[in-house]
Order: C-alpha cells, then sequence, then structure tokens
C-alpha cells in the first residue's frame, strides 16, 4: 500500500512543479481527450513518445516513479487481458471454447492498454508534482464560469480542498489504527478472502467514527471563526499565469495537428 | 524476556525521494521485569522505536532480539503472532481502537484473535475492566458512549486482557485529569511489582520519570543520547536543560535551592527527597 504513488505529492522544484496548476489540469485533462484521437501504431506512438518524453524530462525520480505506478500496470494488464481473450474479429490465432484470441482482440487489447497506462502515467504525473491544496485552487479557477450558472463554486472548492486536505491525515490514521488491531492479535494477511474483509471491519469503525467526529470539530472550528460560505473571499495563494505556461498549451496545440496528420 | 537493539537503523520510504531517518544506530537492552522509560522530543523516534518491539516494524539495518525471537529486516511476516501476544503495545490516542458494539467484547477481542474461547474472554474483559477503575456497569455500553478518558482506560483494559509479559505505553496518560493519571501509573507499577511484567513508557512527564523508572533512555533525531538510571539522568541538570528535556518538579526546585547556597550532595528527584535533603539544612538555620 505505501508503495503506490497514484496521488500522491513528492516535494521538488523542477520546471513541472513550476507551471502553473491550472495549466497542469487543462493539459492533463486535454490529453486524455486526444488520446481517443489515436487509432494506429503511428498515433499511438506519437502519445508515448510524449508521454515518456514528459516524464523523461519531469526531472522526477523515475526509479520511484515506474516502481510506484507498478501495481496499477498489474491491474490494467488483468483487465486487458479479458478484452484480449472475449474479442473476436480477424484472423483467430487460438481457440478454447469461448476463449480466443483473434487478430482484432490483440490490436484492440494493446491500444486500450496503452491507452490506460499513458493516462495513468500523467495522472501520477500530476499529483506528484502539483500541492493538492494547489489542485483545488486551479478547479476552483477553472471552475469560475459556472458561476454565472448558479453553481456553488466556492463551496465545491472547499469541499475539494477539504478532502484533499485530509487524504494523508486518513492514510496515516488508517496505518495508525491497522498496528494497534495488528498488536492485538488481527492478521490481516491470513486466511482467505471471507476473512480478510472482515479483518478489516476492527479498522473501518474507528476510521469512520474518528472521521465523523473530526468533520464534526472542523465545522464548530470554521464557525467559531466566523467562516461564511458566501461571502466573497480574497486569497492567500495566489496563481501567476506566465508565458511557460502558454508556452505549455501552445506544445498542446502542436502535438494535436501532429496527432491528426498521422492518424488514419 | 530480554530485549536487545543491535545497530538497529529504521528509514521511512527507503528508497523513495521521500525517505526519511525515523532512527540510527540504535543499540540497547531492555532487561526482564524492568521498568523503562523513554523520552525525548517530539519526533525523536519513541514511536517508531516502539513499534520494532513486537514487529509491527522491522529494522531497515541491525537486528532487534525481544526472549527467544530475531527481528531482522529478513524476517517473514508470518509467525508474529506468539510475539504479539508477548508484547503488548497500548499506542498513543489508544481510544481511536474501539469498534466493538459493547466495551466488554471491545476488551474481549484480543483474547479472541489469540485463540482465547469466547465465555473465557469475555470473563478476562469483566475482570480487566475492574483492573482499570471501571465500574462493571459499562461492561455492556458501546465504547462510543463513553468520555474521552473512559475510552483510553477500556483501551489500555484490552491490551491488559492479552496479558503480555511485556507491556510497552506510548504516552498512556496524555489528556488525562490528575486522578486518572495517578490511578493508570500506580496500575502499572503494581503490575510490574506484582506480575513482574517488564514496563517501557513513552512519557513527558518527569515526575513519572522519577517515580517510577528504574531505567531511562533518551533519543534525540533517531539517536540514543543516554542509556542510564533516573538519578544519574537528573544529576546532571545541565545536559538535561541543555537538550531541553526538563527536570522533575523536586530536582527543578533543588537545583533553584542549590543557586541560593543550600547544599545538595546529590540532587533529589522526588519531593520526599528533597524534604529529606533540606529539613537537617534547615533545622541548623534555624538555631
Ligand atoms: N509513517 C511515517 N512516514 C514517514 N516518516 C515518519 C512516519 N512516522 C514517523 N516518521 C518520522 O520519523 C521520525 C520519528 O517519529 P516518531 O513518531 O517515532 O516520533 P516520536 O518521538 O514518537 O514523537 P511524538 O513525541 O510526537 O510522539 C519523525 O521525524 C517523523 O517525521
Ligand atoms: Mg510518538
Amino acid at each position: 500500500m505505501d508503495k503506490m504513488i497514484l496521488g500522491r505529492y513528492v516535494p521538488g522544484n523542477t520546471w513541472l512543479y513550476r507551471l502553473d496548476p491550472r495549466a497542469k489540469i487543462v493539459i492533463s485533462f486535454y490529453f486524455i481527450g486526444i488520446i481517443f484521437l489515436a487509432n494506429n501504431l503511428w498515433s499511438y506512438g506519437v502519445m508515448i513518445l510524449f508521454t515518456l518524453g514528459i516524464i523523461a524530462f519531469s526531472e522526477v525520480d523515475q526509479k520511484f516513479f515506474f516502481k510506484g505506478v507498478r501495481p496499477l500496470f498489474f491491474l490494467i494488464l488483468i483487465t486487458v487481458l479479458f478484452q484480449l481473450f472475449l474479442t473476436r474479429g480477424g484472423t483467430i490465432y487460438w481457440q478454447f471454447g469461448p476463449f480466443a484470441i483473434s487478430q482484432y482482440g490483440l490490436t484492440s487489447s494493446l491500444y486500450v492498454f496503452l491507452r490506460f497506462m499513458m493516462i495513468i502515467l500523467i495522472s501520477t504525473l500530476l499529483t506528484l508534482t502539483t500541492q493538492p491544496l494547489m489542485i483545488a485552487d486551479a478547479i476552483e479557477y477553472l471552475l469560475m464560469p459556472l458561476k454565472k450558472l448558479h453553481v456553488p463554486v466556492d463551496q465545491i472548492a472547499l469541499m475539494i480542498s477539504l478532502a484533499l486536505r485530509f487524504v494523508p491525515t486518513l492514510m496515516d490514521e488508517t496505518l495508525a489504527i491497522m498496528n494497534a488491531q495488528r498488536a492485538r492479535g488481527v492478521d490481516f494477511s491470513e486466511g482467505g478472502l471471507f476473512k480478510r474483509i472482515k479483518a478489516l471491519v476492527p479498522v473501518l469503525i474507528p476510521l469512520f467514527v474518528n472521521t465523523f467526529s473530526r468533520a464534526g470539530d472542523l465545522a464548530v472550528a470554521m464557525e467559531s471563526r466566523g467562516y461564511n460560505g458566501d461571502a466573497p473571499r480574497s486569497r492567500y495563494r495566489v496563481l501567476h499565469w506566465h508565458r511557460r505556461d502558454t508556452g505549455a498549451l501552445v506544445f498542446m496545440a502542436v502535438l494535436t495537428v501532429i496527432l491528426i496528420l498521422v492518424r488514419k | 524476556m530480554d530485549i536487545t537493539f543491535k545497530n538497529v537503523s529504521y528509514i521511512y520510504d527507503m528508497n523513495t525521494p521521500i525517505a526519511n531517518l525515523g532512527l540510527k544506530n540504535i543499540n540497547l537492552t531492555i532487561q526482564s521485569g524492568s521498568y523503562t522509560a523513554i523520552i525525548g522530543h517530539t519526533g525523536s523516534g519513541k514511536s517508531t522505536l516502539l513499534q520494532h518491539l513486537n514487529a509491527l516494524l522491522k529494522p531497515s539495518e541491525g537486528t532487534v532480539v525481544i526472549g527467544d525471537r530475531t527481528i531482522t529486516n529478513q524476517t517473514n511476516n508470518k509467525n508474529l503472532k506468539p510475539l504479539r501476544k508477548q508484547v503488548g503495545i497500548v499506542f498513543q490516542f489508544a481510544e481511536h481502537q474501539l469498534f466493538e458494539e459493547t466495551v466488554g467484547k471491545d476488551i474481549a477481542f484480543g483474547p479472541m484473535n489469540f485463540g482465547v474461547s469466547e465465555s473465557e474472554s469475555l470473563e478476562i474483559a469483566r475482570e480487566m475492566l475492574q483492573t482499570v477503575g471501571l465500574e462493571d456497569k459499562y461492561f455492556d455500553v458501546s465504547p462510543f458512549d463513553l468520555s474521552g478518558g473512559q475510552m483510553r482506560r477500556v483501551a489500555i483494559a484490552g491490551v491488559l486482557a492479552l496479558k503480555p509479559s511485556v507491556l510497552v505505553l506510548d504516552e498512556p496518560t496524555a489528556g488525562l485529569d490528575p486522578k486518572s493519571r495517578r490511578e493508570m501509573m500506580t496500575l502499572f507499577a503494581q503490575l510490574q511489582k506484582e506480575q513482574q511484567l517488564t514496563i517501557i513508557l513513552v512519557t513527558h512527564q518527569m515526575d513519572d520519570v522519577a517515580n517510577y523508572a528504574d531505567h531511562v533512555i533518551v533519543l534525540e533525531k533517531g539517536q540514543v543520547i543516554q542509556d542510564t538510571t533516573p538519578k544519574a539522568l537528573f544529576n546532571q541538570p545541565e545536559f538535561v536543560l541543555a537538550h531541553g528535556i526538563g527536570l522533575p518538579k523536586a530536582t527543578e526546585f533543588a537545583v533553584a535551592l542549590k543557586a541560593q547556597g543550600f547544599e545538595m550532595s546529590e540532587l533529589p528527584m522526588t519531593t520526599a527527597a528533597l524534604i529529606e535533603g533540606l529539613t537537617p539544612q534547615l533545622e541548623n538555620k534555624g538555631k
């Protein structure tokens, strides 16, 4: 569990860290969108090159990064195996009952696999190099236009930042409670599936109880300091858009053009 | 059951950019039946050290020997149960571990995990509830309806119910009222004397160190900087203050008196010892 790095922020100060979080979020979502434009080997090649290129130039610890996404790699691999064995079409290479490996199944599962992998690599890179609170700020900013439609953007933003803020706290607390129950003789890696799920009850109940009581405390603390969700707010962290952020968006536009040229 | 640390180091998130030193080259021995206090600043590694005592953490380097078990980073996660039964740990904020419907069931949870029958576990639970000073009427109450201090007592009872031979306590009295604190500390001392339990106590209360412990270990930045008796430690007030640890009340008072010209061949740790040292001098002055 502590090897997983999806959603984790690791402090650093390279160009990717300095990029405006709004630019990073827009680019990540845009990237996930244009991945679906890729439909042949060439276009997938371009996307893979882009993904690996960003990772290589991001100056994050490569070994740590790839080790961290490895558990997800296997998860995707298993999902894709279903696609491989259950899809038919084109030449059939191998068959056994309802299972078959066909030409169509092979290419489509390879594409699904690559798509998933790239999405995961890019979003891991986003969260790895962007502070959770920055992500929340950027989302708030990007949602601003919706205010015109009476969407409670401020409240949504507050909820997101609170949720993100408490992810590490919850992780620490889960570990602490698991340790306390281990010390009372619970073995989380023992027995069959049912027994393992049952072993989680003594972890989940205290976790829920503590979370609710903490949420209550937080609400009281905010209210007692005069927090009012509807009041206009000034900001402590101000986001600055730089030329490099515009540059990054331009780069994405260029990538899109290339992608459209090479796809079939 | 002696406990020995040999060249133990522990690094959190080893081999990652966020690696963080927990313990560095720890060597120490805790004798069977002793009462050891572990003190040090916030973040000095006390809780990290405690988790090595029943293999919740395994040393990144070095070995931990607990009775006849040797734990290294190669140790398998299987077969740790016998060790966990022998070493009971009451964690910081232990009340956060309660989960059962009733207090009784929660206390019985530990013994049942170690294969004791349900009826016998509940019997032990009833006994432990009394041991930690809660009335029997709480036995069938939900633990979530108790006050924080009562919950702490239930959590302690849940660990005592394992009948461990080593009892590890991570700031067990933090946040309790003075009376509860005294009761709990008396209970631990009693367990050590009457049942020969080995007690390992993490605390920020120097008076508890002075009153109960016979062995004290001072940690700083993951390293042992003193491994001695409370008496020897508190007789070096300069060292103690330089490392920001604090003195027992009586010792602090004695240091101030000494600065005013009173004679102290040895700094007292308790009020009784302080009075004993002072009375003859005051009587002489009176004459
Ligand atoms: N789960 C963890 N992951 C990473 N680092 C940790 C973790 N737990 C503790 N540390 C680090 O290890 C060091 C020792 O922490 P530890 O919890 O042992 O301190 P402590 O002496 O018990 O402090 P306190 O008096 O506040 O309880 C600290 O620098 C802390 O930041
Ligand atoms: Mg601690």
